[in-house]
């Protein structure tokens, strides 16, 4: 550098000192050596951003539409709310009750929260808005008659027929509350206004949406003053930006992330189980599946532990049933497993009639030759994969395809199939209902084709008693006959990974997924880190059970 | 047939001819270079999965992501495969999909441009308006749209690959017989009463070879690529077809934590190509000086 002064600049020199400036800058935007973090979470005294990078793609503002988007950032929020156990608890209600024959529920609203354009919360606007959830599409397989206000505080919702699960469906982001003003004059939403810790700032379709902090929200204010939700749809460079601070936590990561995410400084994993499953779809109503001794061969032949430990890097566990006991009390705790026995399954494939063969089994002079579908998300082609070839270890000819999502699904409800292998949450609303998706013989989701008398009734019954007990005792009993007819074949539960900034504290994720509370955050070595972690106390939950941070170094 | 050898354009003894390709092919360093380089492809997808003592599809799951190895050359895959002999069967499927591909738009294109050429008139304008249609659309785009039309599957990924890409061969044929067709020994042959048929087999074919090969050379490096792509984007070999372009998207994830999943099929696509384009380009000037600016058009 000194000589540099003593001598004319030459061009060569020139391009030597640029070339030698990119590679000083190209060092500094990564993270060096002693761990020092370049933030994109710019902590000044007046502001702080949080940027949130997620596969999702935010494409509309309309609560009913990506209500649960904007209630994963908690810009809007229900009457009701899902707690740390799976399970309901007062949200914009304080609390409500039923009447004596349970087709009137009354839900008193909370006093003193107002909308983020300063309108307070009154009972015109919540019967208005819900009204409006309750008019749509996606909320209409609930049996609601009616919704009106009485007195002050107090919303009536009026149902057909008994129906237990309500509180339940009112957790979900379609039924949040919203303002007059979120609408334009035909009625659509031009931006959501809520009662959340954050407010809806502006967005960019298929991109990204920013909020800010609401600084009138009820309770403590975010420490956050920016929220932004960022779409990256690709997991790798999800990961790459955390690890380059341009996101300061990355969701939905795959497990293989967790060995890098412990390998840098700056940034750490947050693993936490959740009630979602993967699971095979059985088509119930043609061969070779129509046979439930062909359906229990699967069962028996797929080593689910080796598949957790092996390609999903130990994050399950293997599943039992639909519910995994860990996150919530719904699930059957008397459920016998399958047991990974090839030898069992090949004997139930004899029984069957499939023959042994070469390579394939053969009934009748066909093949056991059997399409797999599955969609590419949570880790499924891999699992696919496995279960391919572990199906072929027993006589079974699997052919893998990956299709889309919605392919698969109009395909499924359409046409005869083999096995899908599909993952969704149990509990994305809280409660064991969820099963009428996936096993009553007409409302049933999924495409299995199952009918079973004894499991209709149950889950009938179960809907119309508001006593847990009795509930659970009906729904223990759906859980063992599905585990005897197995229309659906549970195999792994999921554990998320969510990669975080280093410095961020207070994260406690929900199980259930329905919200991020990033409210609840705090950055070491902000300037009010003291006084906000003794607030933030009183908003975590107690049962801080779920988090499991990966920091132990290898 | 003697009568007809005798008549036949070209009169040149068989050895001489294999000497002007032998030629060709080692006129340059670099044409050497992609002669081997192809030359060791086919060895591979050949003798390779013969040699290799594992089976591409066998999993073993207390094996995987192992690093590579004297056990395993290029390690092991997320499922515990060996990567190696999940390439040379690769390489057998790929070579095999891009010459399969390759000669369907070779027959098709030849034969559109051979008519169009020789037969002129409005069947000429309406082949050649087709032709500048498909030409139109990026090819790689097109074929991407009639493959996940068409749905997931190898079959319809070489579907899709041969129907965007003979436009082609169509235009570069017509254009050779179009200047070929005025010769001498053309206007003889038809003055001595042969048939259209005798004409186009003995007279045009013979001279329109040569670049036709070189279009063929450097498409197949093309193609193994527009197959891999079709394939990494998941529309193309389902699982556990040990297709390259599967393998680098499977591998895709795993690319901080297992190098070799991603690279050695990259890096393979790339010499496979690489060899390809080489060899036609050294074909290119070798063989047809003349042609080379019909070919440098397209």
């Amino acid at each position: 550098m000194l000589t540099l002064r003593n001598r004319r600049l030459s061009r060569r020199d020139a391009l030597k000192g640029a070339t030698a400036g990119l590679i000083g800058l190209a060092g500094c935007s990564g993270t060096s050596q002693d761990g020092e973090r370049t933030s994109s979470s710019e902590q000044t005294e007046q502001e702080t951003t949080f940027r949130v990078g997620t596969p999702w793609n935010p494409d509309s503002l309309d609560p009913l539409v990506k209500g649960w988007m904007f209630r994963k950032l908690n810009v809007i929020e229900p009457l009701v709310i899902a707690d740390y156990n799976a399970s309901v608890k007062p949200g914009l209600a304080s609390g409500w009750t039923t009447s004596d024959d349970n087709l009137t529920w009354k839900f008193t609203l909370r006093e003193g929260v107002s909308f983020h354009d300063g309108t307070p919360l009154t009972v015109d606007a919540v019967v208005a808005s819900l009204r409006r959830s309750f008019n749509s599409d996606s909320l209409a397989s609930l049996p609601v008659e009616s919704v009106s206000g009485s007195g002050e505080r107090v919303v009536e919702i009026e149902t057909s027929t008994p129906f237990a699960p309500l509180p339940a469906h009112l957790t979900r982001g379609p039924t949040s509350i919203i303002a007059e003003s979120s609408y334009d004059d035909d009625g659509n939403v031009t931006a959501p206004v809520g009662t959340g810790p954050f407010q809806f700032d502006s967005w960019k379709p298929g991109e990204r949406i920013t909020t800010v902090s609401n600084p009138s929200y009820r309770g403590q204010t975010p420490a956050i003053d920016t929220l932004v939700y960022e779409s990256v749809p690709d997991d790798q460079t999800r990961l790459l930006k955390l690890e380059n601070a341009e996101l300061d936590m990355a969701r939905a990561l795959s497990g293989s992330a967790i060995s890098t995410l412990n390998d840098r400084p700056n940034v750490e994993p947050v693993t936490y189980a959740v009630p979602r499953s993967r699971y095979l779809v059985y088509d119930t109503t043609s061969p070779p599946f129509d046979d439930r001794n062909v359906r229990r061969a699967v069962m028996h032949a797929v080593d689910r532990e080796k598949i957790v430990d092996s390609v999903l890097n130990g994050l399950g566990p293997a599943a039992t049933g639909p519910f995994p006991s860990g996150v919530t009390n719904w699930a059957n705790a008397d459920l016998e497993p399958y047991p990974y026995d090839p030898q069992t399954a090949r004997q139930l494939l004899t029984d069957a009639g499939w023959e042994p063969s070469e390579d394939t089994r053969e009934r009748d002079g066909a093949p056991l030759e059997i399409d797999l579908w599955t969609y590419d998300a949570r880790a499924l082609p891999i699992v696919s994969e496995a279960v391919q070839a572990q199906l072929s270890q027993v006589g079974f000819d699997v052919s893998l395809q990956v299709m889309d999502y919605g392919t698969i699904e109009e395909r499924a409800n359409s046409e005869a199939f083999d096995l899908v292998m599909w993952s969704n949450s149990l509990l994305w609303y809280p409660d064991p209902d969820r099963l009428t998706d996936f096993v009553h013989s007409e409302n049933a989701t999924m495409f299995s084709g199952y009918a079973n008398d004894r499991v209709d009734e149950l889950l009938t019954e179960a809907r119309q008693v508001t006593d847990a007990e009795e509930r659970k005792r009906r729904y223990d009993e759906v859980q063992s006959i599905i585990q005897r007819d197995v229309p659906i074949g549970w195999l792994t539960y999921v554990t998320n990974v969510v990669g975080v900034d280093a410095d961020v504290t207070g994260y406690e994720p929900l199980p259930t997924e329905t919200c991020y509370h990033l409210e609840n955050l705090d950055f070491d070595g902000g300037e009010n880190a003291s006084q906000t972690e003794t607030a933030n106390a009183q908003h975590r939950s107690p049962d801080a059970l779920f988090r499991n941070r990966h920091r132990s170094k290898k | 047939m003697s009568e007809d050898a005798a008549n036949s354009a070209p009169h040149r003894p068989v050895g001489a001819r294999w000497r002007r390709w032998y030629e060709a092919l080692t006129t340059t360093r670099l044409t050497k270079l992609g002669a081997g380089l192809v030359c060791a492809l086919f060895a591979l997808a050949v003798f390779g999965p013969a040699v290799s003592p594992y089976d591409p599809a066998a999993q073993a799951l207390a094996h995987r992501l192992e690093a590579p190895s004297l056990a395993h050359p290029l390690g092991t895959d997320q499922l515990g495969r060996d990567v190696l002999t999940r390439l040379l069967h690769g390489a057998r499927l790929s070579l095999g999909i891009a010459i399969a591909v390759t000669a369907v738009r070779l027959s098709l294109g030849t034969a559109v441009g051979l008519v169009a050429g020789y037969v002129g008139g409005w069947v000429d304008e309406a082949l050649m308006r087709l032709v500048d249609t498909l030409l139109a659309f990026p090819g790689i785009v097109l074929a991407l749209v009639i493959a996940g039309i068409l749905g997931p599957s190898l079959t319809n990924v070489m579907v899709a690959l041969a129907v965007v890409g003979w436009a082609s061969y169509a235009r570069l044929v017509r254009s050779s017989v179009l200047s070929v067709r005025e010769r001498e020994f053309v206007t003889a042959s038809r003055l001595l009463g042969r048939s259209r048929a005798h004409v186009l087999g003995r007279h045009l074919i013979p001279n329109v070879v040569a670049p036709v090969v070189v279009l063929a050379t450097l498409d197949v490096g093309g193609v193994i690529l527009g197959t891999a792509g079709l394939s990494f984007l998941g529309l193309g070999a389902q699982p556990p077809t040990p297709e390259w372009g599967t393998m680098l998207a499977s591998g895709r994830n795993y690319l901080r934590t297992a190098w070799w999943l991603v690279n050695a099929p990259g890096v393979l696509i790339m010499l496979t190509v690489f060899g390809f384009n080489l060899l036609g380009d050294g074909l290119r000037d070798a063989l047809s000086p003349t042609q080379s600016a019909h070919i440098e058009q397209l």
